[in-house]
């Protein structure tokens, strides 16, 4: 059984600290003109933009304390970043408390989150497992197709495991039209919005059952995630990290 | 336990000596040589024209069990060594499954163990179908182009060649079964982390065996008790030294499609199954190692012991 024990939510309004970095420009300006040019598109001067290892990074400082161990890292995105071809998750596994299995899951849209909580329920050996849903909104040549495009650079982490303030029930990625959800999503964060809103929900320590859903509208995926929030009691440490005491 | 239930490949007919590539690599000819003496790269497969769509498409069609199986099929992943292989949002992986009548699986890309992912991809598979019926079914495919220069060369190691694999996985079943896994990860090896590229290769043979030797124990077995090994086909030294510092008879290493294929990306493990399953090496009963190691900013050392 897989709860949810905290989250760290963050907008990143400037570009990543990398893109001013001297070899940057040259490698990923090569990198786009080949991956565009076979679909005869254009790339926009490489500029700006945000990267998931500089994002992530600061997502994972601020949900994971360096004396709780993560065993699994799950990185959930949709849209390219500005180093598109680096194994971020495996960076990512470096900075990580305990050195996770990190990787990434993406070409899924909306539903890559939900994917990435489905896969964290599917180690249940992992203690301690963190799902990291990011988008950036910086896209360097125009759309070849049509699709969602944040509005701004946002994550989210989630740190589940096998204690925590809310219990996820169920997690359901499947094909169809818009499921119905409990919370409100905001407008501009395509692919971290119903996370972001999740994030939000832990403030509140009122045992509820919240269904988290969402709907990718080109690829056609209806997710939901029931999550219950329990009557709960402080650990004794008192340090924010909560145990359920619910029925399983 | 995970199960492979069947495994088909493609790899282009049109071949191109490395010497043909040394200007896209920007090899001096001393390091041609090296590839092709020390490393024994010969060539690689290209399909000129083709896009990862058409790679992906041709493996599966090699699949001759899919038809019949096809509504069993209820997660279809790409393993892809490169995170971004085509422009935002189009989807290959998407069009794959439409095409095929898989359009009801729910389909994603794992990515980001670079070369190793093919291993990844397996075990998570096998991990989601655990919450299937019985007789569910997962798609894996594997094959990229070399598009760019990252996609075409590992400096001072190997060259890419494209092809493809596509592989169903059971979570039970009793042919293939995954007797265990290991992944090392060197996040440490980032470019953010060190720009010393001189480390990776001093630590490439310990980090790959380290995970060789993790998951021959989490099997239970010894590596004397490994009949064959399926390696990544980076080239062929490097299995020669692992091989002298591990103890393990070179002999037993399937090296035959280094110098015709070199490496393919995430499917070197299965071109690799193909191959030894052509040449009877694999009988009833054996346990094998499949072994892959994966760099591209950040390093993942994997290897996953099958009994088939």
């Amino acid at each position: 059984m897989l709860w949810l024990a905290r989250a760290a939510r963050r907008v990143f309004d400037e570009p990543a600290a990398r893109t001013a970095h001297p070899s940057h420009g040259p490698h990923f300006a090569g990198y786009l003109a080949d991956l565009l040019e076979p679909y005869g598109l254009v790339p926009h001067p490489p500029a700006g933009g945000q990267s998931y290892g500089e994002m992530a990074a600061a997502l994972i400082a601020g949900v994971v304390r360096p004396d709780e161990p993560v065993d699994l890292l799950v990185l959930a995105f949709a849209v390219p970043d500005v180093r598109p071809g680096r194994a971020t998750a495996t960076y990512l596994s470096h900075l990580c408390p305990g050195s996770p299995l990190a990787f990434a899951v993406c070409d899924q849209g909306a539903a890559a989150g939900f994917t990435a909580l489905r896969i964290a329920q599917s180690y249940p050996d992992s203690r301690r497992s963190l799902v990291i849903v990011v988008e950036q909104a910086t896209l360097h040549y125009d759309l070849p197709a049509p699709a969602p495009l944040p509005a701004r650079h946002a994550g989210v982490a989630l740190l589940c495991g096998d204690s925590g303030v809310a219990r996820v029930s169920s997690v359901t990625v499947e094909r169809g039209g818009p499921p119905a959800g409990d919370l409100a999503v905001p407008a501009g964060q395509p692919y971290t919005g119903v996370w972001w809103a999740l994030a939000g929900e832990l403030a509140d320590p009122t045992p509820r059952r919240v269904v988290v859903a969402d709907h990718d509208p080109v690829l056609g995926y209806a997710c939901t995630s029931t999550v219950d929030f329990m009557a709960l009691e402080r650990d004794g440490g008192g340090t924010g990290v909560r145990v359920g005491l619910g029925a399983a | 336990m995970t199960a492979l239930e069947a495994v088909a490949t493609y790899l282009p007919e049109h071949r191109v000596p490395i010497e043909e590539l040394a200007g896209e690599l920007d090899l001096t000819p001393m390091q041609v040589r090296l590839f092709r003496r020390f490393h024994k790269l010969s060539d690689v497969c290209r399909a000129p024209g083709a896009t990862p769509l058409d790679l992906l498409l041709a493996a599966v069609s090699n699949l001759d069990d899919l038809p019949a199986v096809r509504h069993r099929v209820r997660y279809v992943l790409w393993a892809r060594t490169f995170p971004v292989v085509v422009p935002y949002p189009l989807n290959p992986l998407e069009t794959m499954c439409r095409l095929l009548g898989l359009d009801k699986a729910v389909a994603f890309t794992v990515t980001h163990h670079a070369c190793a992912t093919g291993l990844l991809a397996i075990d998570v598979a096998g991990r989601l179908l655990a919450g299937s019926e019985p007789d569910a079914l997962a798609l894996v495919v594997a094959g990229e182009k070399a598009f760019t220069y990252d996609a075409r060369v590992v400096p001072e190691t190997s060259v890419f060649g494209e092809g493809a694999s596509a592989c169903l996985v059971r979570h039970e079943g009793p042919r293939d079964r995954l007797l265990a896994y290991a992944a090392g990860q060197r996040g440490d090896f980032d470019d953010e982390v060190t720009t010393d590229v001189g480390r990776f290769q001093e630590e490439y043979q310990a980090a790959l065996m380290a995970a060789i030797r993790a998951a021959v124990d989490r099997a239970g077995l010894a590596l004397d008790d490994i009949a064959l090994v399926l390696p990544h086909n980076v080239n062929v030294v490097a299995w020669q030294r692992l091989c002298r510092r591990i103890g393990y008879p070179v002999d037993r290493v399937l090296l035959d499609n280094v110098p015709l294929t070199a490496h393919v990306f995430c499917a070197d493990a299965f071109v690799n199954y193909q191959t030894a399953r052509a040449r009877g090496l694999l009988r009833p009963g054996d346990r094998y190692l499949v072994a892959a190691a994966g760099a591209g900013r950040g390093a993942t050392f994997s290897a996953m012991v099958f009994e088939h």
